[in-house]
């Protein structure tokens, strides 16, 4: 294309020699070819039958423990679908960018990615992901959106995995006060001053409504927090006899090695990303050096550590799709530690390879097509990774359902389930 | 720069030569011609540079030019971010909300100026931290305005067939999508904020602001309102990081209230010791610098050995070297060239020869701190 007269005059203006290839900021362009009845739009190569999506995750920085471990397991999926074949003969490319959890680099990122890919298969996130999300609306790009806020599951384009937030936390109160029978028990929550935390709050808020449970407090944290003495204080003070944690691993930690020097240890119930094996040891694997807090979260206090989760144990293989992903795991990335992450970045991935699928078989791969046959996946199974989803143009959560594991140093990645997925009535009927 | 001949002098009124007037009408010529060559990614971190700047320009008319050191700029950003939100709930145009949040940035300012009445130095500097965290924590509990913790969306400008938040602005076949839409928005502001800047240093509530920061006391002595001076620096300092606050946030689409940090203002304090403190120009070169970082560091760390490249890995977090390099480069330009670039500038002009008689020179820190 070539420029235009308004331009060409700016242009002329300067004494500077510019070559200007584009016409317009930005300069994007859809790739256009086509083979048979096929629509294609960008990040589509149809000649050469390969798919382009984009990962952008915080691959070094303070989220680095999240992000490298789930890109890693995103990746070891698509290589096991294009070492076997691609999808019906497409190959899936990815082009990652670390993000470094800054949400302004992450919209420098996604404005670079956003003309060569059909698909963000990661956004991990919430801040950093709201911070684009108007922009894959009106790009109708799908994403996948590596977080579990609540917010994001009435969004068309957001196509997330597993159990938001405050719905694991309504299940993890149901298992504590109906399930295990602890109806007079004083519970509390220690919660993350954001997005995180609200959410949070919001599930254990609506299992209080539904079961009316002994509520003794709810402490908040912010990220700048340095001492958790006071924290510690007031839960000790409340005399809570399970304390739902959610937080992020290094708060975590901080919380409960307080609290235990102060000779408090009450049933830790941690929400997902407030646990992490690196918690136990240092480099997260058994042989790694103990932490201080290794003996109080493995229950020496008296306490013990429960992890809401909706991941199948690590290694269990009575889930059918466990040999599968062991194999691609050993062939790929047999120097990853077993990691939460790793699985659900493997189950992410899956889940995208099944909407791109639907998307080749109704022959249309233009960004609205990709989004349709992501609205209209209806169910699948990951083999029992996790629960089998949900997508529907009715949008809300891809599904309902928590285990609990709890820390054992014999298991792999330190859990052990011991309650496998359920659904209560409280998240049941949590509205999101 | 260098293509123009040597620079005829200000006559007595302060209007600049001819030439000088085509040196900058060529920059701004070039800059006008930057988004249709520069890819998304560098026009978007382009974005992000003009926008910084007009903030780095209010603290560089507060700190550089008056001599306050203030460490509660992202304070006056945060207001400016929210102001224009809650305008534009209001259903309120952006052409309205965007001085809107300066305005309300500005009659903060003029609030919180009187503390620099009493006090000074490094003392302001403490004073003014106290200013961030009373935002934050005021940030967090209006959830009707700021969206509390979780944060909120940030409404996008919309001018006729001009869509900020969608497919942008086509003219005359020629379309310029969002980041084009805000890189010609805000380097009219940013234009606009420079001129203004540039001549109120040449009024004399502007040299009264200069002789505020050279010496305190002399200047009440020789007569200048050193309380009215320092008052409308604030204000203006605050307009513009308010200004800066409300395309900031509508560019990133979703703000929260942890943004508002001590971490955002020391990167503003930075971009005016790296850009040339007491400058107009200053705060624009800082900001190339600092804001740039991050995405330099980003798109070359793989060529950087320094770097790790992912997680488990020896060597330095790109996030870890982009906080270490903010405060190695404030460190090596007070050391070795106080003056930040624009003093580079001036010794590059010195050394082939030519005299930079009528420029403004950047002052050196140590000035604002003596007394």
């Amino acid at each position: 294309m070539s420029l235009s007269k308004r331009s060409a005059r700016v242009a002329a203006c300067t004494s500077l020699v510019l070559t200007v290839a584009a016409c317009g900021t930005g300069g994007s362009g859809a790739s256009s070819s086509s083979g048979g009845t096929l629509q294609a739009g960008p990040g589509i190569d149809a000649s050469a039958k390969t798919i382009t999506v984009g990962i952008i995750s915080p691959l070094t920085g303070i989220a680095a423990a999240i992000g490298a471990p789930l890109t890693k397991g995103q990746e070891a999926y698509f290589k096991h679908v294009n070492d076997s074949g691609g999808i019906d003969g497409w190959k899936v490319l990815f082009t990652e960018k670390d993000d470094q959890y800054n949400p302004q680099l992450h919209v420098q990122l996604f404005n670079q990615l956003l003309p060569q890919m059909a698909m963000l298969a990661q956004s991990l996130g919430s801040p950093t992901t709201k911070a684009i999300e108007q922009q894959a609306d009106s790009a109708k790009l799908v994403v996948g959106a590596a977080a579990q806020s609540s917010a994001f599951v009435n969004d068309p384009v957001m196509a997330v995995i597993g159990t938001p937030y405050a719905v694991d936390m309504a299940n993890g109160i149901d298992y504590v006060v109906n399930q295990q029978g602890h109806s007079s028990a004083k519970l509390a929550i220690f919660y993350q001053n954001d997005d995180y935390g609200a959410d949070g709050i919001k599930g254990y808020n609506a299992a209080k409504n539904a079961y009316h449970f002994n509520d003794v407090g709810q402490v908040p944290y912010n990220l700048t927090d340095t001492d958790f003495t006071g924290q510690a204080q007031t839960l000790k003070a409340s005399g809570a006899d399970y304390v739902f944690v959610t937080a992020i691993p290094s708060f975590a930690a901080k919380l409960v090695g307080t609290a235990a020097a102060i000779g408090y240890s009450p049933h830790w119930i941690f929400q997902g990303p407030a646990w992490s094996e690196y918690l136990m040891t240092s480099d997260g694997t058994p042989t790694g050096t103990k932490t201080p807090v290794y003996p109080v979260l493995a229950g020496a206090a008296g306490g013990s550590t429960q992890v809401l989760g909706y991941e199948a144990g690590w290694g269990d293989t009575s889930v059918p799709g466990m040999a599968q992903f062991l194999a691609d795991h050993d062939k790929y990335f047999a120097t990853q530690a077993p990691d939460g992450y790793y699985m659900y970045g493997y189950c992410m991935a899956e889940m995208e390879v099944a909407v791109l699928k639907k998307a080749i078989a109704s022959n249309d791969l233009t960004r609205q097509g990709i989004l349709n046959a992501k609205l209209n996946l209806g169910s699948f199974d990951f083999g029992g990774l996790i629960p089998a989803l949900t997508y529907t143009p009715q949008l809300g959560p891809a599904d309902r359902s928590t285990d609990i594991a709890q820390v054992d140093p014999t298991a792999p990645a330190f859990l052990k389930i011991v309650q496998p997925y359920f659904e209560s009535a409280a998240a049941k009927s949590l509205s999101l | 720069m260098t293509a123009v001949a040597a620079p005829p002098q200000p006559d007595a009124l302060g209007r600049r030569p001819p030439a000088r007037v085509l040196l900058i009408g060529m920059l701004i010529a070039a800059a006008c011609t930057l988004p249709f060559v520069l890819d998304a990614f560098w026009l978007s971190t382009a974005d992000f540079i003009l926008i910084a700047a007009i903030g780095g320009l209010g603290l560089n008319v507060l700190t550089g030019y008056t001599g306050q050191v203030s460490l509660g700029h992202a304070f006056f950003l945060g207001i400016g971010a929210y102001t224009a939100a809650f305008l534009s709930d209001h259903g309120i145009n952006a052409a309205i909300w965007i001085p809107g949040a300066g305005i309300a940035a500005g009659l903060l300012g003029l609030l919180v100026g009187p503390i620099a009445l009493r006090l000074r130095g490094l003392y302001l500097a403490i004073v003014t931290i106290g200013l961030v965290f009373l935002g934050t924590h005021l940030f967090v509990n209006i959830p009707s305005i700021t969206g509390g913790p979780a944060g909120r969306a940030t409404p996008q400008p919309q001018w006729g067939p001009a869509d900020f938040g969608g497919d942008g602005l086509t003219v005359a076949g020629l379309t310029f999508d969002r980041n084009g839409c805000y890189y010609f928005l805000s380097l009219l502001v940013l234009v606009l904020a420079m001129w203004f800047v540039h001549n109120l240093m040449r009024t004399r509530t502007g040299r009264s602001m200069q002789a505020v920061r050279d010496r305190e006391i002399a200047a009440e002595l020789m007569g200048v309102n050193v309380a009215r001076a320092k008052l409308a620096s604030f204000v203006v300092s605050s307009i513009l990081a308010g200004v800066c606050g409300a395309l900031f946030s509508a560019f990133l689409f979703h703000v929260d209230p942890s943004q508002w940090g001590l971490l955002l203002s020391i990167q503003f304090v930075a971009i005016i010791i790296v850009g040339g403190i007491g400058t107009v120009w200053g705060a624009l070169l800082g900001s190339v610098f600092i804001t740039g970082l991050p995405a330099i560091l980003q798109q070359y760390s793989d060529s950087l050995p320094f770097l790790q490249h992912s997680a488990g890995e020896g060597g330095i977090a790109v996030s870890d070297a982009t906080n270490l390099l903010y405060g190695l480069l404030i460190v090596v330009f007070l050391v070795v060239e106080p003056r930040g670039l624009m003093g580079i500038v001036a010794r590059a002009n010195a050394s082939i020869g030519r005299r930079r008689r009528n420029a403004t020179p950047s002052v050196h820190p140590s000035a604002i701190l003596e007394e």
